[in-house]
């Protein structure tokens, strides 16, 4: 499974709101692309539309993953034929075990009748030990009653388990204390390869920092409105997002009388 | 009476049933406590039983149950088997039908029944009497503590069917329970059961009971527990079928210091309508009861929970909580919640919660993010919904349980 995504003039919205107002990106199998921008600037919709949340609306453009169309597909075909997200803020899904939830989301990946459950608990083992979570979590409930830093390395370890060729992180580095950030980047760079690319969103350097991205973008009034290498995370930093305003939004800015929320 | 046929007390039982009957009318909405079971245009009387019961039938012996204490099956009214594990016959633990509990038995059994039907206050609950001719009848002697469970079975039959469990528990004895009953497909029946429990001191009883009849009957149930001091009645009740299903349960807390335990899962389909309701009556000081009852509608489907704690004025140091959660799968889908609290005391700790919501689409989009279709999203939540009481049921029950609510679930996909 290749994983190489092709987004053009995609245009979307909520509840009547345009968000993304033509977003063109290109991640190519085994890149890593960091997305950066302001709040409100369409991130987490991006996100949210490439997996197929419902409560979205595409409004125009296309994405294509391996020149298929992509938007025509439900949610849970996306996500078989290798896309993951980590979500931003995981739910709890009660009376549904990690274990469980984890062997089945396997099996749907297997062909039928091929999956090993002697060689999946090995495997869940083995990552829980990378991911440093207690094996009790196996039999817990799904992110019910997790803290917000074990809801983010429970997204890395399915992550890890289902061996997706594109994942998008939504912000799994938020909130989280240096160790948790170590682990998050070194769940994403075990799994870095020709056969793994990452959207990698993030309000961050010091994730930048372990995870090196090979292209980086900002995210503008929805619409990918500068990209660069790794160095423009550097520019980010010393300049902040006025430096986008300033070259990108005055604009715009002046017609519609208003800010992006920050 | 020792030279009387060994059912001849079920036949008085029977007659003075019949008496009652005779001179009572159908309920109506006009009943409280029938005003919420959709009878709609529903013939009662149509459901008249094909062939006489009957009492003589001797249950054939099984082998030595495997893994069990006991068994008893019944299929159409009659006893089909029944098997008891040698070590625990031997020391005066009795299964049997009710046509043949043995004659020491039988006048203990005879005054659970006879109260039950006493207490009974419509003609449906009166009818079961009138027809009582099986059962299974479980006796526990003092001081035995049986770990592994027994099991009975029910197979309805005939046009109506009065199933009978009932269980004495003797002093500090302990037992577990597990029952099913189901219905044939294609065949509207009525299916009219009880169950008595008479738990004397310090006993113990875990039980479980799934009704699974298919959604073109009726299927009605009375269950009464009588808890002695310091007794703990447990009991995990599954409804899943009959087009109307109605269950009361009528748990008196009578003895200082007992404890129940009430758990309920109920799943109405599409046209079906479900009747719930739990009574915890607190007569004596210092008990405790919890009531966790779980209910889940598909698009059209209709149900009713109601939940009582009465606390006597006598029954100081009483803590009771009662709590309904119900899921609406579809639109058109319905369940009413209602919980009440009759308090004659103040020393006591009383409180019930309920509430009644959809499937979350951020829940259903996580699990279809992960791979799974809409509907085994939709599944594995309404089955997760129920798997805090399931999952304390063994695992034969369990299953049972939710692969019938996965095949309503896929009938109303």
């Amino acid at each position: 499974m290749a994983g190489h995504l092709i987004i053009k003039g995609l245009e979307a919205g909520i509840a009547g709101k345009d968000i993304l107002a033509g977003v063109d990106l290109e991640v190519r199998a085994g890149e890593i692309h960091a997305l950066m921008g302001p709040n409100g600037s369409g991130k987490s919709t991006l996100a949210n539309v490439l997996m197929g949340n419902p409560a979205y609306e595409v409004r125009g453009g296309e994405v294509l993953l391996e020149g298929e169309d992509f938007l025509a597909l439900d949610p849970s075909e996306r996500a078989l034929r290798g896309l993951f997200l980590a979500f931003q803020y995981p739910v709890e899904i009660p009376g549904v075990t990690v274990g469980k939830f984890l062997k089945r989301a396997i099996e749907l990946r297997s062909p039928p009748g091929g999956m090993s459950v002697s060689a999946y608990i090995k495997d869940l083992r083995a990552a829980m030990d990378f991911m440093e979570m207690d094996q009790a979590f196996i039999n817990r409930y799904l992110n019910q009653g997790f803290s917000g830093g074990e809801k983010k390395r429970m997204e890395v370890l399915q992550m890890i388990m289902l061996k997706p060729s594109l994942a998008i992180l939504d912000e799994t580095d938020s909130g989280l204390d240096i160790d948790a950030l170590r682990l998050v980047a070194d769940g994403v760079n075990r799994l870095r390869g020709p056969g793994f690319g990452a959207l990698v969103i993030t309000h961050y350097r010091r994730i930048l920092e372990r995870i090196v991205p090979d292209f980086v973008h900002v995210m503008y009034k929805g619409r990918i409105a500068v990209s660069g290498g790794k160095e423009l995370v550097e520019t980010l930093e010393a300049k902040g997002y006025d430096w986008i305003r300033e070259r990108y939004g005055i604009e715009e800015e002046a017609n519609e009388g208003s800010l992006v929320s920050t | 009476m020792m030279g009387a046929s060994p059912g001849a007390w079920l036949r008085d039982l029977r007659s003075e049933a019949r008496s009652r009957f005779d001179a009572m009318e159908w309920p109506t909405a006009e009943l409280e406590d029938w005003r919420r079971t959709r009878l709609g245009g529903i013939d009662l009387s149509s459901f008249v039983p094909e062939a006489p019961g009957d009492e003589e039938a001797r249950c054939a012996g099984g082998g030595e149950p495997a893994a069990s204490a006991g068994f008893i099956r019944f299929s159409e009214g009659r006893c089909a088997e029944v098997s008891i594990a040698a070590r625990w016959a031997e020391l005066g633990v009795c299964l049997s039908g009710l046509a043949s509990v043995p004659a020491e038995r039988r006048g203990a059994v005879e005054s659970l029944l006879r109260a039950a039907l006493a207490g009974s206050g419509d003609r449906v609950a009166v009818w079961h009497f009138a027809e009582l001719f099986q059962g299974a009848f479980l006796f526990v002697p003092p001081g035995l503590r049986i770990e592994e469970p027994f099991y009975a079975d029910f197979e309805e039959g005939g046009r109506f069917a009065a199933s009978q469990v009932a269980v004495i528990l003797g002093e500090g004895a302990r037992a577990t329970l597990i029952s099913h009953r189901s219905g044939p497909g294609g065949k509207a029946i009525l299916s009219d059961a009880r169950s008595d429990f008479l738990l004397e001191a310090g006993s113990s009883l875990r039980l479980f009971e799934l009704q699974s009849l298919e959604a073109d009957s009726l299927g009605f149930h009375s269950v009464g527990a009588r808890l002695g001091e310091g007794s703990s009645f447990d009991r995990l009740g599954v409804d899943l079928g009959g087009g109307v299903s109605r269950t009361r349960v009528e748990c008196a807390l009578a003895g200082r210091g007992s404890d129940a335990r009430l758990d309920g899962v109920y799943y109405c389909g599409s046209g079906q309508s479900v009747d719930a309701g739990a009574a915890l009556r607190h007569l004596a000081p210092g008990a405790t009861s919890r009531a966790t009852y779980k209910g889940a509608a598909a698009g059209g489907g209709n149900a009713v929970f109601q939940g009582l704690i009465e606390v006597a004025e006598g029954a100081s140091g009483t803590d009771a909580f009662l709590s309904n959660r119900n899921l609406l799968l579809g639109p058109g889908a319905r369940i009413d919640s209602l919980p009440t609290l009759k308090i004659g005391n103040d020393d006591v700790r009383c409180s019930h919660g309920s509430a009644t919501g959809r499937l979350g689409e951020e829940e259903l989009f996580y699990l279809r993010s992960r791979g799974f279709s809409a509907a085994e999203a939709k599944e594995t939540l309404v089955l997760g919904f129920f798997e805090d009481i399931l999952g304390r049921a063994p695992d034969a029950f369990r299953e049972a349980a939710l692969e019938g609510i996965r095949r309503r679930l896929a009938e109303a996909a």
